[in-house]
């Protein structure tokens, strides 16, 4: 088992990035990146993809509800529901997954992004022994990538 | 293809030779045949020539009967015509009986001559039949011949005999010289017949034997063009690059065809070798090259010895016309004869792919397992020992994420950020140095330029910020491999009631140092002795005594890097060839604890320092003047200060006694130095007493 390497993890970084430079405008910046162990720091609402193949485990991206609303708010869209605010988190994860996709190919199985509202951050499903956490900022609000995907081969 | 050797070339020309050895002793019998019958032929002549004599005698012998009447008639007496008589029928007679039984006779050339006795049956008759005639007849003649005198009645008797038998006899005569020519013309005959057929079977032999060498020699010539047409489409096909080289170093008239590929060279029948491997390799490697071809052309030293010394066994070569470097491995073989290398057999490859292979996988066994180096590290260390450090890397590295996890919540900069993590990972540097995980010290040491480079920037891009973690991770895997296998070695321990005594913390602190010392003096090529006197450690709680062995690490590393002068340069200042640093502490009779690193080196000199500080490029003229002595001193605990010239491992990061600053800091405090220029340097830690209570006197605390 051995780890992602540093570019793999930009590709998730890029395309979070590229979405918002592309939706506002505005790209969103890296804050800070650690890892972590157990405890994720985990938002309002998550989006998560899963892979598999040569590779294990999940891929969380997590924002806290007002970013989101000032989101659907800069693409005019004023039916802020929590209904809408989950599509938002899950047209992020799948921006994400689609930009994997591309960069991985077949090696890098990635399901259906599941959109997944108030996500304990306890997880008893680690699969890394310390995930990626990367703190995404954009205007003044900070969301999270997790990235806990192991290389199997 | 075989050789070919003399018992082989009997066995392939053995038709030849049989034939040749037939067709010798055919002619011989052929020629003994002939002289054989020619001899038969020339008695054949003798008889026929006597027989034809016979023809004469009888009418000589009747003509002087005749003769002799007639004078008799006139009454004349000639003895001259009796003695004709005598001899005509006396040679008439023998020659009659040696026809009949053989025997010498009388010749034409009145010399004696041996006559075959007549073996055909119409020959025999006739010489019966003529004996039967002849013997009354001489008998008649007899009386003739004897009488002196005219003997009328013998005469008319003999006369009348002979008128009625005269020809009866030259017939005879006649039939028998025909019989015999007859006989003798159908032996010659045979002797003809023969001849030819003999000559005929002589010519069969001979277009056999013609034939046969002439098919021997053409599949012979077959065969060395088919092994030549072979050897060429083996040289044709084969990949590796395959030549002769004689004793002049040049190629031979056959080579593969894929050489010229692999030496980028166009290779021609008797180009000279040496250029075009000048063109290839470093000057080193050719003369190199070039002396082991010269040793292996001398018959003295054994090929396979030499084998290990072929300095082309892997070599990297760069053709003018390659884009890249590629490696070639060149194999050299005598080829012998009679005790004498004729030439060179080489053979090359391209084996860049294989090193290129090799390569990678050393890099990724490098990266993504234990080493067999480390493993054996393991199994050697001290399983207490090992704990102790996991748990201190552990608690290290995640100190460093809580930094970086925090890095935007505090107002700190950047350059502060890096030199916290600097601070951290330097003192697991140092303590996987002083146990020899070199794995871990190289990693870590990897971490500190990275940081280095960092810390130079004002702000971070998304790359350098997501690298922290990413190489944090890679550390923490090792680690975790590490942990793995030193929890199998103590349930080994374990499970074979081994579990080693644990150390006591001083006798700990103090092999660290030892091992330390050891290592660092050997990489600066240095003399070092260290004393210890430690045993207050023991009463001391672990964190503390970890702490101060950190210290100690550090400032045994200063000491031996700065302090310590090469053996030479200590000799001619008088001092003692072996360096000496001290270690000890000490509890005075009040309580107060000093933690004291001594060495006997050049000492801190403010004048060295601001020299060192100007070689090393890295401050201006204005700002060394500016400075203090004592600023200058204080400039050595500032983190990046430092006035190596070189960084290695050892030194010339310029964290270490930033890490002793902050590790005094830490327990609490105060840091003293004393020096004298080339004598001594000593730093004094006197231990505050505020932070008495960490000392333990019934330290027992387990390494959890």
């Amino acid at each position: 088992m051995s780890d992602l390497s540093e570019k793999d993890i930009e590709i998730f970084i890029e395309a979070i990035g590229g979405y918002f430079k592309q939706i506002t405008q505005e790209a969103a910046s890296i804050g800070v990146a650690y890892l972590a162990k157990n405890a994720f720091p985990l938002n309002d609402f998550t989006g998560m993809i899963r892979v598999s193949a040569d590779y294990d485990g999940a891929l969380y991206f997590s924002a806290p509800s007002a970013m989101l609303r000032h989101l659907l708010t800069v693409m005019k869209e004023t039916n802020q529901s929590e209904e809408n605010l989950l599509d938002a988190v899950g047209e992020i994860a799948n921006t994400i997954s689609g930009n994997a996709r591309k960069y991985f190919g077949e090696n890098m199985v990635i399901s259906i992004p599941e959109k997944i509202a108030g996500l304990a951050s306890m997880l008893n499903e680690q699969s890394r022994r310390h995930a990626y956490v990367i703190i995404i900022k954009w205007k003044h609000y900070s969301a999270s990538l997790i990235v806990d995907i192991s290389r199997l081969r | 293809m075989a050789r070919t050797g003399t018992p082989s070339a009997l066995n392939k020309y053995s038709g030849i030779i049989f034939a040749v050895t037939l067709f010798l002793v055919f002619n011989l019998a052929v020629l003994a045949l002939n002289f054989y019958t020619s001899s038969t032929l020339n008695n054949d002549a003798v008889s026929i020539n006597l027989a034809g004599r016979q023809r004469m005698l009888s009418q000589r012998t009747t003509k002087v009967l005749l003769s002799i009447q007639v004078d008799a008639a006139q009454g004349q007496y000639n003895d001259k015509n009796t003695a004709e008589l005598k001899k005509v029928a006396s040679l008439f007679d023998t020659t009659l009986n040696g026809f009949k039984t053989g025997g010498t006779v009388v010749g034409g050339d009145e010399k004696p001559v041996g006559l075959e006795k007549v073996n055909d049956a119409i020959a025999v008759q006739s010489v019966d039949e003529a004996l039967r005639i002849w013997q009354p007849y001489k008998k008649l003649l007899e009386p003739v011949i004897n009488s002196k005198v005219i003997d009328e009645t013998s005469l008319d008797a003999a006369t009348f005999y002979a008128r009625e038998n005269n020809l009866k006899l030259l017939k005879l005569m006649n039939d028998l010289t025909s019989q015999l020519e007859k006989n003798t013309k159908a032996k010659a005959g045979n002797l003809q017949l023969i001849q030819t057929i003999a000559l005929v079977l002589s010519l069969l032999l001979f277009a056999n034997i013609v034939f046969n060498a002439l098919r021997k020699l053409r599949a012979a010539d077959g065969e060395i063009e088919k092994a030549q047409r072979e050897t060429t489409e083996i040289l044709n096909t084969v990949k590796e690059g395959l030549f002769l080289l004689d004793p002049q170093l040049a190629v031979g008239s056959q080579f593969s065809s894929s050489i010229s590929k692999i030496l980028q060279h166009d290779i021609s029948a008797n180009i000279p070798f040496m250029p075009i491997l000048e063109g290839l390799v470093s000057p080193e490697i050719y003369s190199s090259a070039k002396d082991y071809l010269d040793l292996l052309f001398g018959n003295k030293v054994k090929e396979n010895l030499m084998r290990s010394l072929n300095p082309l066994t892997q070599v990297k070569v760069q053709a003018k016309s390659d884009v890249a470097p590629r490696y070639l491995s060149f194999q050299f073989n005598r080829v012998v004869e009679e005790k004498r290398v004729l030439h060179l057999l080489v053979t090359v490859q391209d084996v860049t792919e294989q090193v290129t292979q090799a390569e990678e996988l050393m890099a990724l066994k490098g990266q993504s397992s234990i080493n067999l180096g480390l493993l054996s590290k393991l199994l050697q260390a001290d399983v207490f020992q090992l704990r102790q450090f996991l748990n201190n890397v552990h608690t290290g590295l995640e100190a460093v994420n809580v930094i970086l996890a925090n890095a935007d919540k505090r107002s700190a900069n950047h350059e502060d950020l890096a030199n916290q993590c600097f601070r951290i990972i330097h003192a697991i540097k140092g303590e996987a140095s002083v146990i020899g995980l070199d794995a871990i010290e190289t990693h870590a040491h990897q971490f500190e330029e990275h940081l280095v480079l960092l810390r130079k920037k004002s702000s971070w891009d998304a790359q350098e910020i997501l690298s922290l973690p990413v190489m944090l991770s890679a550390m923490l895997e090792q680690i975790s491999r590490i942990e793995t296998i030193v929890n199998l070695i103590q349930s080994h321990h374990e499970s074979a009631n081994t579990v080693q005594q644990q150390p006591s913390v001083s006798t700990r602190v103090g092999n660290n140092l030892l091992r330390l010392t050891e290592q660092v003096s050997k990489n600066q090529n240095k003399n070092v002795q260290l004393k210890l006197n430690l045993a207050l450690l023991d009463e001391m709680d672990t964190k503390t005594a970890n702490q101060l062995q950190q210290i100690g690490i550090q400032l045994v590393r200063n000491g031996i890097c700065h302090g310590i002068e090469p053996t030479a340069m200590r000799l001619t200042k008088g001092k003692s060839a072996q360096g000496e640093i001290s270690i000890s502490a000490q509890a005075s009779p009040e309580g107060v604890i000093d933690f004291i690193v001594r060495d006997d080196g050049q000492g801190i000199v403010p004048s060295r320092i601001r020299a060192a500080m100007l070689t090393s490029g890295r401050y201006s003229n204005e700002t060394v003047d500016q400075l203090s002595d004592k600023d200058i001193v204080n400039k050595l605990f500032e983190p990046g200060f430092s006035t190596a010239n070189n960084t290695d491992k050892d030194a010339g990061r310029g964290v270490g006694m930033d890490l002793v600053q902050s590790l005094v800091n830490e327990i609490g405090g105060e840091l003293k130095i004393d020096t004298k220029p080339d004598v001594f340097t000593q730093f004094t830690f006197r231990i505050a007493k505020h932070a008495s209570p960490s000392i333990n006197l019934n330290a027992t605390e387990a390494f959890a």
